[in-house]
């Protein structure tokens, strides 16, 4: 038996975004207890891209992720931290890009790290959470 | 000797007191040239300063009217501006939205369907092409933009576009209105105005007093009106170029009233969404309106500025939608928004259906998960 370690898998190899240091620090931190994390839900408009990066269309791909956005009861989070005013996204852009495509006015959204709560953009009062660790994956050699 | 010295004298004294009446009668004339000059200046200044003096008011109304056209959407009719001679006008987004193909009516009433170019909802432009030459446009040319930011508070401004529509036929409309503030949202520059907008004129042409374009109209309150700033409209004109799909808000929303109870409801708040508010009303029934017109009924909606439906499912009883919306109000300026749910019994009256009994209420501070329950 094997393990895999899943922060090195990539599905959609071949294209990747610009590494942010900034979130990977953050996310390090947030799974580690050392800073605030919240879940709430933001104005689209005061979430900005990390990159002008755009993912390759990949229509399985969209339309999980729209099925996800559109249907109660498993929302999918954008990933973002608070800087110069505005909340930036820079691991998700899948889901950040299906958003734009429905038209939607706002995301769900998990802040990492401290922000101003009464922000303009914040549209609902953001609630503390714990992120917890992912577990490895396993595979199995035969 | 002694006389002419004496002579001499005399005249010599004469003409230095002569001199010196003449400098003083000098100090006091140039004093009031100045003053005059001064009082010029004030009067130039109040009326535009030098350049705006040259401009002949009734030639720039007669010249820039003529590039000013009716838009025709699916759900909303608005006002649009010829921008070259090659057949390009722009308009704001929401007049436009949810139509496949607008229309464009020239001030003789002849039509052509236009065809998108660019969209861009979020500001709320959208840039459309005929296939006819249109001699007759307003320059918008990058050399031009700076005359917004020469405007100082209460100097005039023009407002050109068609109020109400294809509703009332005649000329395009101009106003005169006043200048008040460059306002900044998300990226996008609003122009106040003190003027008086109606419904239609939304996309029409907003200029200085010599005819030059500062803003597309775009939205009024009671007393206000905001225009989008010729400089926001060139950088969407420029990002448009340059993005891989301009036409990506290009969306269409669905009225498909008659052909159920979800739908009906659906349409029911569609309509909101794109300021079809008589269509809206004309969903409710009459049990519900209890004798309420338009007129007040439409008086609840006095600070709305958007609606959007969150999500919309049938119930377990028969005909009964449950839904949830935002409304987006503006209150002192300030976009507030407003979360409510509810359910609406929707009645079908001579194969039409109606939307009859409401529960409503308003959700105060939802959490996250209320958007996904």
């Amino acid at each position: 038996m094997s393990k895999i370690d899943i922060s090195k898998l990539d599905p959609f190899a071949g294209d990747s975004p610009p590494m942010d240091d900034k979130l990977i620090d953050l996310l390090k931190q947030a799974y580690q207890d050392q800073i605030p994390v919240h879940v709430t839900m933001l104005e689209i408009e005061s979430i900005k891209p990390f990159s002008d990066y755009k993912p390759p269309y990949n229509e399985q791909v969209v339309d999980i992720i729209e099925k996800r956005l559109t249907t109660p009861g498993n929302p999918l989070p954008l990933y973002v931290y608070f800087s110069k005013g505005k909340f930036i996204m820079s691991d998700d852009y899948y889901t950040y890009h299906v958003h734009l495509s429905l038209n939607s006015k706002r995301a769900l959204c998990i802040i990492l790290g401290e922000f101003d709560h009464n922000q303009s953009g914040v549209l609902v009062k953001p609630e503390p959470i714990e992120l917890k660790t992912p577990e490895s994956a396993e595979v199995i050699n035969n | 000797m002694n006389r002419i010295s004496k002579k001499k004298v005399f005249i010599t004294l004469i003409t230095f007191i002569f001199i010196i009446f003449a400098v003083n009668e000098l100090d006091s004339r140039i004093e009031q040239l100045n003053d005059l000059q001064s009082r010029v200046d004030r009067i130039e200044n109040k009326l535009g300063g030098t350049d705006t003096l040259d401009c002949d008011k009734n030639q720039i109304i007669k010249d820039v009217s003529k590039s000013i056209v009716r838009v025709v959407g699916a759900y909303s009719e608005g006002s649009g501006v010829i921008i070259d001679n090659k057949g390009t006008i722009i308009t704001n987004y929401h007049v436009v939205n949810g139509e496949p193909s607008p229309k464009i009516v020239f001030s003789d009433y002849s039509k052509i369907t236009a065809e998108y170019v660019a969209v861009d909802k979020d500001v709320d432009l959208a840039l459309l092409k005929i296939d006819t030459e249109t001699p007759n446009y307003i320059d918008l040319s990058q050399k031009k933009l700076y005359l917004l930011y020469t405007l100082q508070p209460l100097d005039t401004v023009y407002s050109f576009g068609f109020p109400l529509g294809t509703d009332i036929a005649g000329d395009v409309t101009v106003q005169e209105g006043h200048f008040a503030s460059l306002r900044t949202d998300a990226g996008v520059d609003y122009i106040h105005t003190d003027l008086s907008l109606q419904g239609g004129q939304s996309g029409g042409a907003l200029t200085d007093v010599c005819g030059n374009l500062i803003g597309i109209n775009q939205l009024t309150l009671s007393g206000a009106s905001f225009s989008i700033s010729n400089y926001t409209v060139y950088e969407f004109l420029e990002s448009s170029m340059e993005k891989e799909n301009p036409l990506e808000d290009v969306t269409t929303i669905s009225f498909l009233e008659d052909e159920s109870a979800l739908e009906a409801v659906r349409a029911f708040y569609n309509y909101q969404v794109v300021h079809q508010l008589e269509k809206a009303y004309q969903l409710l029934s009459d049990d519900f309106l209890d004798g309420i017109s338009y007129e007040d009924w439409i008086k609840g909606y006095a600070d709305v500025v958007g609606i959007e439906l969150i999500s919309i499912e049938e119930t377990d009883q028969e005909n009964v939608v449950e839904f949830k919306m935002e409304s987006i109000d503006l209150v002192y300026q300030d976009r507030v928004s407003k979360y409510f749910e509810g359910t609406w019994e929707v009645e079908n009256k001579d194969g039409l259906w109606e939307l009859n009994k409401p529960s409503i209420k308003q959700v105060e501070d939802p959490s996250w998960d209320w958007f996904y329950e």
